[in-house]
């Protein structure tokens, strides 16, 4: 068995291409995207998805957004939107379905970048990196954290005109969120993949 | 040398063996293209059927003191338009009514055109398919928008918003659909190339 690590697959035609790590290159054949380059170095990654773990988790519980009327209050933290749904619309499936593409979800796949990026001396990918790679595949277009955050931004223009609308912490730590959620999936999830060249040492390119 | 060279269209890893599966990530090098568009097809199905009362229901209900409305998703886009925010009247409009509208075209001719085999334009063709998967998450939009707005506004009997069973059709839609095109392999559209 003899690697080609001067050589990669293109995921659509299963086209073959000479690529370079720091290039993006399109496949010639369909267009799609072979290789994405990217600016992040690996060793931020890991850091980078902890952070994001952490804002997650403070936008569920902290206020994200709050009105005024009538004298009173109401700010609602990512977690009571959706049991407030849960609790007086009588659609359990709707809250149900909302609570996982924008808290559990996110929160899982953040779970399992941080398991793929946990740096181990294994010289091939173990099964359990397998399975966290081919979930991740799998959930990847349900999560949903950017489009909460914009969601909030549209309901405090339609609101603004009636009642007095301002952010909450939570809605600073969801922005956090979703800058760094952009950038690790922006990944090329090839890159997760290298860090096992199954090649000598030397014999590497790029 | 004899070995055949094979590349693997997971990870990427392209080597010079005898072997089925890939070494890296142990996904069969053999693996055949499920040539079945049933699912797809059917996903699609069902999001179109889904999508007339998601229209026609009500998506919420306003309660502010001496009056009562329901708003469907059109009479909130044209209260946007009157009340002199034509940009997120547009924006609005163009995540909850347009884009899945347009997808189902985009769908049906992405299958019409793989039955038949057709030639022409494939690279087209794909990147037509990868715009479908990247816009199809945002129709989502809608849903969040009615979710954020009717837990914030509830101030008892004086105001309330709740939401009402078309937005629960609607998420069905943007759901189906983003499952329909998630099923469709877009390596069909390259079959006949090999």
């Amino acid at each position: 068995m003899k690697i080609d690590t001067r050589l990669i697959t293109c995921p659509v035609c299963g086209h073959l291409a000479r690529y370079h790590a720091n290039q993006t290159i399109l496949c010639p054949r369909c267009r799609c995207v072979i290789w994405r380059s990217s600016l992040v170095p690996y060793r931020l990654l890991l850091p980078l998805t902890l952070t994001a773990l952490i804002t997650l988790v403070a936008a569920c519980f902290s206020p994200v957004m709050s009105i005024d009327a009538y004298g009173m209050h109401n700010a609602v933290s990512l977690w009571q939107t959706v049991s407030d749904i849960a609790d007086k619309s009588g659609m359990p499936g709707l809250a149900i379905g909302v609570a996982c593409l924008l808290i559990a979800l996110p929160l899982i796949q953040l779970l399992l970048l941080v398991r793929i990026l946990l740096p181990g001396r294994e010289r091939i990918p173990g099964p359990q990196f397998i399975t966290a790679m081919t979930i991740l595949r799998w959930i990847r277009p349900w999560c949903m954290t950017d489009v909460a955050l914009l969601g909030f931004a549209v309901s405090a223009v339609k609101l603004s005109d009636q009642f007095t609308v301002s952010a909450g912490p939570g809605g600073w730590a969801l922005a956090v969120t979703v800058l760094i959620c952009l950038v690790l999936t922006h990944q090329d999830p090839r890159r997760y993949w290298q860090r096992f060249p199954l090649s000598e040492p030397g014999a590497q390119n790029g | 040398m004899a070995e055949p060279l094979h590349g693997c269209r997971r990870c990427g890893l392209v080597c010079r063996c005898a072997i089925v599966r890939c070494p890296r990530c142990q996904t069969s090098l053999t693996e055949d293209i499920a040539p079945s568009t049933t699912a797809c097809r059917a996903l699609l199905m069902a999001a179109m059927m889904l999508y007339i009362p998601a229209n026609l229901l009500p998506v919420t209900r306003t309660h502010i003191v001496g009056y009562n409305m329901e708003n469907t998703l059109f009479s909130g886009i044209s209260a946007f338009w009157n009340n002199g925010a034509p940009g997120i009247a547009a924006i609005i409009f163009i995540a909850s009514v347009a884009i899945p509208a347009m997808k189902f075209v985009v769908m049906i001719f992405l299958l019409l055109s793989t039955r038949r085999g057709v030639l022409q334009s494939r690279r087209q063709r794909t990147l037509l398919y990868h715009l479908l998967e990247w816009t199809g998450y945002w129709s989502m939009l809608d849903v969040v928008v009615v979710v954020v707005v009717s837990g914030l506004v509830q101030f008892h009997d004086l105001a309330s918003i709740e939401p009402r069973v078309g937005i629960l059709f609607f998420a069905l839609v943007v759901v189906l659909t983003m499952l329909a095109v998630l099923s469709f392999d877009p390596r069909l559209i390259w079959k006949t190339a090999q």
